[in-house]
């Protein structure tokens, strides 16, 4: 028996040394006191080498190398000799079908993080960005933006920024990019009818479609891809509604959700939507959806919808009461709370942002002086190669500056984000709608196993 | 305690068992229990019971335990009910008995992913048994989406521990000796009698055994429920298990740590209340 003890009691022992040690930190960063120095000119700012004169070092990690990190951290280094800049990119090129790279990617940020040696910055766009803010993971950037004398807000979209994160600020996104209709404008004005585009949800689209068709003209109002794409993209802009982050609390049984349903499955038999690409090609659609990302893609899909007169209207709200256009962000860069390098790592990323790097993400940037940047351009090359199956046929488009100006006031109007689902609600929608919009089970039987099933996620 | 003695040779023995268990039991279940009494986020700290309150104020975790503990309770009386019945077909028959008894036992050595696509393929919503419910006229039943999803997983283990409990019942009633039976039957003893006051009474510390390994086997059943229906089942499905797969997908360690050692203290106190049972029963017997 006091064989037995002694064992107990080693074993205990080992147990005990064993998970306390797994605790240290291994890297240690240097800090440096580089809040409060003035810049004196222009956007950089000096930051002076660590207390002991040791490079600061920074760590940077995304799911993707992309080409323009390398670039910028080059051009950072150099210009701040002081600072170290380690990129953390495992994924370079190499195709994920089996979605397993991804999910290592995942698996290893979070056990970094929740071990206290998280990256300083880190790119939140492949990670559940609710699990990170509920646990406090990343820092809040509007303190640092106050905190920043140099930061001059007018010099970036601020009504993207604003609208990015639920809450406070807790990402900041490099790029972004605009949702909205081409819409038919010739028919639009000789109907005579008052399109407000900035308000109206799909109960007034509905409205004014079925008006546009009385009067003759196109067949079918709006062409998308699948009903569950177009029930995910109403989720997404009615998420927080939905899904109660905070609380924990799940509402698909309620009545929002499955009037969603039964919204879609009308409009289909109304004529109001059109799943067939026949129709989009053939051009007897009033609207199609469009995704803006550069002053380009503005010009080339105006060229490539067969409208005489086309123009970009913003898509229907989700819901009565919200107004603006939808937005995407990418390249969404988050600071970790518990960095110690939290003002290098905020110089960094607003350095990032500063100017336009080789090989960017085509994509609206969100500092508006790049973006002007942009328009010059263009406006001085005075063409745009087109698409071979829009009207211009390949041939040249001209630029505009009202087309610019268009464009302008287009994203100036970009107010409203879509959501980022967590990942495991997006799972489980698009496993459990199928059988409604086949006609196999109701909308309620639907929406109560979403319900079901959510709630239990958020139970965990 | 002596040395150079029987009990020292004994030890010597049984060391390197002893070790293995230890390295790989013993030790990362103390590792565990100190996890799950710990905060990772924001540091490292020391956080109690907290995890513990944490765990019976979810819902989710209530649900699972709750899952957990009625399918055990309902396919393991089952398993072992038909099992048994089996065992005495199979010991009185003479007939293709070799066959008999290896293709009952089959089930157990077919890999479950292979067994899960045949069952997917039954039980999903354009499946097999729909299709045949179609045809009938009947309406259409989404197996792995209600409450029958719990029959599906129970004829699932049933089928596959069938085969394993029956051989452990006929080696047990192989050793009863018939010397008891013929005396019964003498005496006038109906078939009834027979088995309650001899079979059932010869084959209680075999049926001891099978009652914990078919409890332990129904706790296994997380590896066809998650392969058919996925990370997040019907509620009727939702089992520990599950539970705990998806903390620890969403990596939060102590949580998890905290429901397996509270699942383990479960599962220990239920096997020590049977061994306690039985132990009691024996000394009854002798």
């Amino acid at each position: 028996m006091r064989m037995l003890t002694l064992l107990l009691s080693a074993s205990l022992l080992i147990a005990a040394v064993a998970g306390c040690s797994g605790g240290t930190n291994g890297e240690r960063h240097v800090s440096s006191p580089a809040a409060g120095i003035e810049s004196p000119t222009g956007k950089e700012r000096d930051i002076p080498a660590g207390e002991k004169g040791e490079p600061v070092k920074i760590v940077f990690s995304a799911y993707e190398a992309n080409a323009f990190y390398e670039e910028a951290k080059r051009e950072y280094e150099r210009l701040h000799p002081h600072v170290r800049i380690e990129l953390d990119l495992p994924v370079k090129g190499q195709s994920d079908l089996s979605g397993q790279l991804l999910q290592k990617f995942r698996e290893t940020t979070n056990a970094k993080f929740l071990s206290g040696q998280g990256p300083d910055i880190i790119e939140m766009d492949r990670l559940p960005m609710d699990q990170y803010r509920g646990k406090g993971l990343l820092a809040d950037l509007s303190e640092l933006m106050s905190q920043d004398a140099d930061f001059e807000r007018e010099q970036y979209f601020t009504n993207v920024l604003e609208h990015a994160d639920t809450g406070g600020l807790y990402i900041f996104p490099l790029n972004f990019s605009v949702e909205g209709l081409m819409g038919d404008e010739a028919l639009m004005s000789q109907s005579g009818m008052n399109v407000q585009d900035d308000t109206w949800d799909w109960t007034v689209f509905e409205q004014t479609v079925n008006e546009l068709q009385r009067l003759g003209g196109h067949e079918y109002g709006y062409a998308y891809k699948s009903e569950e794409s177009l029930l995910y993209d109403w989720v997404q802009s009615q998420y927080p509604k939905l899904v109660d982050e905070q609380s924990r609390e799940a509402s698909f049984d309620s009545g929002l959700f499955t009037g969603m349903l039964t919204a879609i499955k009308e409009m289909q038999a109304n004529k109001v939507l059109a799943a067939n690409p026949a129709q989009l090609i053939s051009g007897s659609v009033y609207f199609q959806e469009v995704h803006l990302a550069s002053p380009e893609d503005y010009l080339l899909n105006l060229s490539a919808v067969p409208y005489e007169q086309p123009a970009f209207y913003a898509k229907p709200k989700a819901q009565e009461g919200q107004a603006g256009t939808y937005f995407r962000t990418q390249n969404n860069l988050g600071i970790n709370a518990h960095s110690k390098v939290k003002q290098e790592a905020w110089d960094f990323l607003r350095f990032l942002t500063s100017r336009a790097w080789t090989d960017m993400p085509k994509l609206f940037p969100i500092n508006k002086s790049v973006y002007e940047e942009q328009k010059q351009t263009l406006l001085t090359d005075g063409t745009v190669k087109g698409n071979p199956f829009g009207r211009y046929e390949g041939g040249p488009i001209p630029v505009t500056q009202q087309r610019l100006e268009e464009l302008d006031a287009i994203l100036a109007g970009a107010k409203l984000q879509k959501s980022y689902l967590s990942m495991t609600i997006e799972g489980i929608l698009f496993e459990e709608t199928p059988a409604f919009f086949t006609g196999q089970k109701t909308a309620e039987e639907v929406a109560a196993l979403i319900q079901n099933k959510v709630q239990t996620y958020l139970n965990e | 305690m002596k040395f150079g003695s029987d009990s020292a040779a004994a030890w010597v023995f049984l060391s390197p068992s002893l070790i293995g268990f230890a390295v790989f039991y013993l030790v990362p279940f103390g590792m565990a229990l100190l996890e799950s009494l710990l905060n990772r986020t924001p540091e490292i700290a020391y956080a109690g019971l907290d995890h513990y309150r944490g765990l019976l104020d979810s819902a989710s975790f209530r649900k699972a335990a709750a899952n957990s503990l009625y399918f055990t309770a309902v396919s393991v009386p089952v398993l072992i009910g038909l099992s048994l019945a089996l065992a005495m077909l199979v010991n009185g028959s003479v007939f293709a008995r070799r066959w008999l008894q290896t293709s009952i036992v089959l089930p157990l050595v077919v890999p479950v992913a292979s067994v899960v696509t045949f069952w997917r393929v039954m039980t999903d919503w354009d499946g097999g048994l729909n299709g045949w419910l179609d045809k009938e006229g009947v309406n259409r039943i989404d197996w792995m989406n209600s409450e029958w999803s719990m029959a599906v997983i129970a004829a699932i283990f049933i089928w596959k521990n069938l085969g394993y409990m029956m051989i452990l019942f006929l080696a047990a009633l192989q050793g009863i000796p018939r010397s008891y039976y013929e005396t019964a039957r003498i005496e006038g003893a109906g078939e009834l009698r027979a088995f309650a006051r001899i079979t059932i009474v010869y084959l209680r510390p075999t049926m001891l055994f099978v009652v914990l390994i078919s409890i332990i086997n129904s706790f296994k059943v997380f590896r066809e429920t998650y392969l058919i229906a996925g990370d997040y089942p019907y509620d009727r499905m939702y089992l520990l298990q599950h539970y705990m797969n998806n903390t620890f997908m969403s990596l939060d360690l102590p949580k998890l740590s905290a429901a397996s050692v509270l699942m383990v203290g479960c599962i220990a106190m239920l096997v020590s209340g049977l061994l306690a049972r039985e132990r009691r029963f024996q000394r009854d017997m002798e």
